[in-house]
């Protein structure tokens, strides 16, 4: 396959030094495959490449230079080809990177690096939504005035894909991004004031800005969470789990493996914990109006919450928003907005 | 352009997570951080030296060395073990973080700045280990292998030490007057010897010093080396060098660890090495390099780890094993093996005479020496080495027993002859020294919980009130715990055989009893 004209003119120019460094690459790193490479060279990065040249052709060369390095360092690391775990950074290059052109001609080494290691880091758990954050950033990235607007915008991007445990710092983040950005990155409709949208994210983790201000529906607050599953099936959990609360989520355990679960309308995402975390003193609770289980129902104020779950060994914690179920029946954490 | 590969990749992740509970903050910047290196993040990327040299020893044991002996086990619960062979051996598969002792041992000594020597058949990675150790200092792998010294049987101080310049030699009036050309490597802060056994006795002599006192001298000149860590090899530690090593230039060397056999299920990890042309020192991430400051600060680190009062009694209880000797003499004070040893009595005729104790239950019988105060100093250094490179700060009882045996290796020498040995499921013991130390540390820590001396140790008693002071302590209170040490040395020696521990203890009385004689003497003088 031929890479554009661009980027071509480019690689024979420097063709010497380029042939260098991917010839050091393959004697100082053992399995370097050259042919993934070259195939990388001539999808990913010529993609970027060309966009970078009909958007800001005089930065081309040194965008080639950069991604040209990059792509070095992530064959190296069988993070793109047939080997890689994840397909989301070649999609990446491919997708989304081109319409990052211009931030990236602003630092490319640094926009490039970054973007990829983010790409990996959504491809890295199933609870992250890894090709909706490519999506959004592919549709917004336009609104980045800057190569730092746009890193900014791929954080708060993340948290919208999944990343509920970056929440706080998301929010932070928009913040600092002009209104209209920040209002598009979060899902609030334009002319919104961020300020209030803002002020209810940051109240209630169960609030989404598309809701307005009639809030979720009651039917689709019940819908809550589902996360862990059975490890034979794809899951992560070898023994049905059991969960404690703490101020910002639950520690779950489950056999001899510890875990922290972070959940808002967002998402919910499992981290490692360790077994002294979970043995911490329990959580007082902050929370006005506790749920309780009647049978195999969670009687929620916002309505009843039927369980697909046998009612015998029921378990229920709740944090100031949130509230987690657990069954020694499964396998499954099903979490639910408390209000 | 600068790219990462695999062997010069340093883990991102936590090397030990889990130590400590802290409050969970997730920074949303974390997205960004990865494999891909970048160019400027304008972030603090300083790790804790603890993380760091966690880090060098996977970074060594993922990439450079390959070792997959892990000798060092740790235990998080209980833990599955099999038993193999006709022999019925235990493999034990740890539950928690375990290491190979080829690589950590070296990496402790060089955080410690202390003395290792690596013993092993030839081909076996010794020499290439030594080099990594020069690699984390910050020196090039050319340079590191131009100041190896290798040892040979024709080896002169001049060869080791350095040279007069020739032309001093002609002019000089004076001694003074000659210039010294001093060897490059008495400079560095990693030393490396190789094949110290082969080094002509004279020779060893002046290596002693540089080892021992941190000094060079060639006529009457004098040139201070830095402190440094050392790494000497010997392909066979047991007298197989050319030369017979002094007996003071191996009380120098603080741990031992042995090369063990490559197991050739890695081949394709040798393959891969050749048809890449890879040699990992040359690729060592610059992330692991340790600059002379950090290793300043890590030895500060590592001697501020504490070592529990349980920890430390356990040890005197195990070194208290060993020195003493009923018929080694007449005096209380010169039972011991060291008075046999400096007589030059024959050793058999002195143990035959020692029929008062049952000499398979004693484990003082085991060995024909005690543990020396340089030994002793050793084995906390590197326990609290091994605890700081674990992420704790105080050491556990664990700790010392995986350091123990590769610090005594060579020091505390096992009497063959003992019954002991002679038992069948012990003869493996005679070969494998590293799991008789274990094991006898262990015999002495089953002892101790016996005596339930945690719990009851009176002499400790004696001891911690005597530490209090003796200001202000009446005459009437010395006389009445004058009166409590003499009715325990009376309880002590009354019917009962007398064993090492017991040994101490009954000196510790005596040096009680002496200091509060002593100071009843003040008071009456006043």
């Amino acid at each position: 396959m031929p890479v554009s004209d661009a980027f071509a003119r480019i690689l024979a120019a420097e063709r010497a030094r380029f042939n260098a460094c991917a010839a050091e690459a393959a004697r100082r790193t053992p399995g370097f495959d050259t042919g993934v490479f070259a195939a990388f060279l001539q999808s990913g990065v010529d993609g970027v490449v060309a966009a970078v040249a009909d958007a800001v052709p005089e930065r081309a060369a040194t965008v080639a230079e950069a991604a040209y390095d990059v792509a070095l360092s992530l064959v190296a690391q069988r993070l793109v080809g047939p080997q890689a775990r994840s397909r989301l950074v070649e999609r990446a290059w491919l997708e989304s990177f081109p319409a990052c052109a211009r931030q990236i001609a602003e630092a490319p080494g640094e926009v490039l690096g970054a973007l990829s290691n983010a790409a990996l880091y959504m491809g890295s758990a199933p609870e992250l939504r890894g090709g909706e954050w490519l999506g959004s950033l592919q549709t917004l990235a336009g609104g980045a005035e800057t190569a730092s607007q746009l890193l900014m915008l791929g954080k708060v991007l993340a948290w919208r894909a999944g990343a509920a445990h970056f929440r706080d710092g998301a929010l932070a983040v928009a913040s600092a991004l002009p209104e209209s950005l920040a209002l598009a990155a979060v899902g609030a409709a334009p002319g919104s004031s961020w300020v209030q949208v803002q002020a209810h994210l940051a109240a209630d983790p169960w609030w989404s800005p598309e809701w307005g201000e009639d809030g979720v529906p009651p039917q689709h607050k019940a819908q809550g969470k589902r996360i862990g599953d059975f490890s034979g099936f794809g899951g992560i959990f070898r023994q049905p789990p059991e969960i404690r609360a703490n101020a910002n989520g639950f520690w779950v355990k489950s056999g001899d493996r510890y875990s922290l679960l972070i959940a808002d309308i967002r998402g919910a995402v499992l981290h490692r914990a360790s077994r002294e975390e979970y043995e911490q003193p329990p959580f007082p609770g902050t929370a006005q109006t506790l749920p309780r289980i009647r049978d195999n129902r969670i009687e929620m104020v916002y309505g009843d919450i039927e369980l697909d779950l046998p009612a015998e060994g029921l378990a229920l914690a709740c944090n100031g928003h949130t509230a987690a179920v657990t069954s020694p029946y499964s396998y499954a954490i099903r979490v639910f907005p408390l209000q | 352009m600068a790219f990462s590969n695999l062997f010069n990749r340093v883990s991102h992740a936590p090397t030990n997570p889990g130590v400590t509970i802290k409050p969970r903050q997730f920074d949303v910047a974390e997205i960004y951080r990865g494999p891909v290196q970048l160019e400027a993040t304008g972030e603090d990327t300083a790790l804790p030296l603890d993380e760091k040299l966690r880090q060098a020893y996977f970074w060594i044991v993922n990439n450079a060395i390959i070792s997959p002996h892990y000798d060092i086990e740790y235990n998080d619960g209980p833990a599955q073990s099999y038993v193999v062979g006709g022999s019925l051996r235990t493999l034990t598969l740890p539950s928690a973080q375990s290491y190979s002792s080829y690589i950590l041992l070296p990496l402790l000594a060089f955080a410690t700045r202390r003395k290792c020597l690596f013993v092993g058949g030839p081909g076996r990675g010794k020499t290439a280990s030594a080099i990594l150790m020069g690699i984390l200092a910050g020196y090039p792998a050319r340079e590191v292998r131009r100041a190896m010294q290798h040892g040979h049987p024709q080896m002169t101080i001049a060869d080791l030490l350095g040279n007069p310049l020739p032309a001093d030699l002609v002019n000089a009036q004076d001694m003074e007057s000659i210039r010294i050309a001093w060897r490059p490597w008495l400079s560095m802060r990693v030393k490396i010897i190789d094949e110290y056994n082969r080094i002509p006795t004279r020779t060893q002599s002046a290596l002693l010093t540089v080892m021992g006192d941190n000094y060079a001298e060639v006529l009457g000149h004098i040139h201070e080396c830095p402190e440094s860590a050392w790494y000497l090899t010997a392909n066979d530690d047991r007298g197989g060098g050319t030369y017979q090593v002094i007996e003071a230039l191996r009380d120098r060397i603080d741990v031992i660890v042995q090369a063990l056999a490559f197991n050739p299920r890695f081949l394709d990890d040798l393959l891969l090495r050749i048809e890449e042309n890879v040699r990992p020192e040359e690729v060592a991430p610059r992330e692991i390099i340790f600059t002379e400051t950090e290793v300043d600060r890590i030895g500060e680190e590592v001697r501020a780890v504490a070592v529990p009062d349980a920890v430390r009694r356990r040890l005197e209880f195990f070194c208290g094993q060993f020195e003493f000797l009923e018929t080694a003499g007449v005096q209380f004070e010169y039972l011991t093996k060291d008075t046999v040893r400096l007589s030059g009595a024959d050793w058999g005729q002195v143990t035959a005479a020692d029929n008062s104790r049952d000499r398979l239950k004693d484990l003082g019988c085991q060995t024909k020496n005690g543990v020396s105060v340089r030994n002793l100093m050793t084995l906390l250094v590197f326990a609290k080495a091994l605890a700081y490179f674990r992420g704790n700060r105080e050491a556990t009882l664990e700790d010392l027993r995986q350091i123990l045996p590769f610090v005594l290796h060579d020091k505390l020498q096992p009497d063959l002859d003992a019954p002991f040995f002679n038992i069948p499921e012990n003869v493996g013991y005679r070969t494998d020294r590293l799991s008789w130390l274990r094991h006898l540390f262990d015999l002495s820590c089953d002892e101790f919980n016996r005596l339930d001396l945690d719990r009851n140790d009176p002499v400790r008693e004696l001891a911690t009130e005597f530490a209090f002071g003796l200001d202000g302590v009446s005459e009437s209170e010395t006389r009445a715990r004058l009166t409590k040490i003499e009715r325990l040395v009376g309880a002590l020696g009354k019917g009962r055989k007398l064993y090492g521990p017991m040994y101490d203890d009954l000196q510790k009385l005596k040096y009680l009893h002496q200091r509060y004689t002593n100071y009843l003497h003040w008071l009456r003088a006043r």
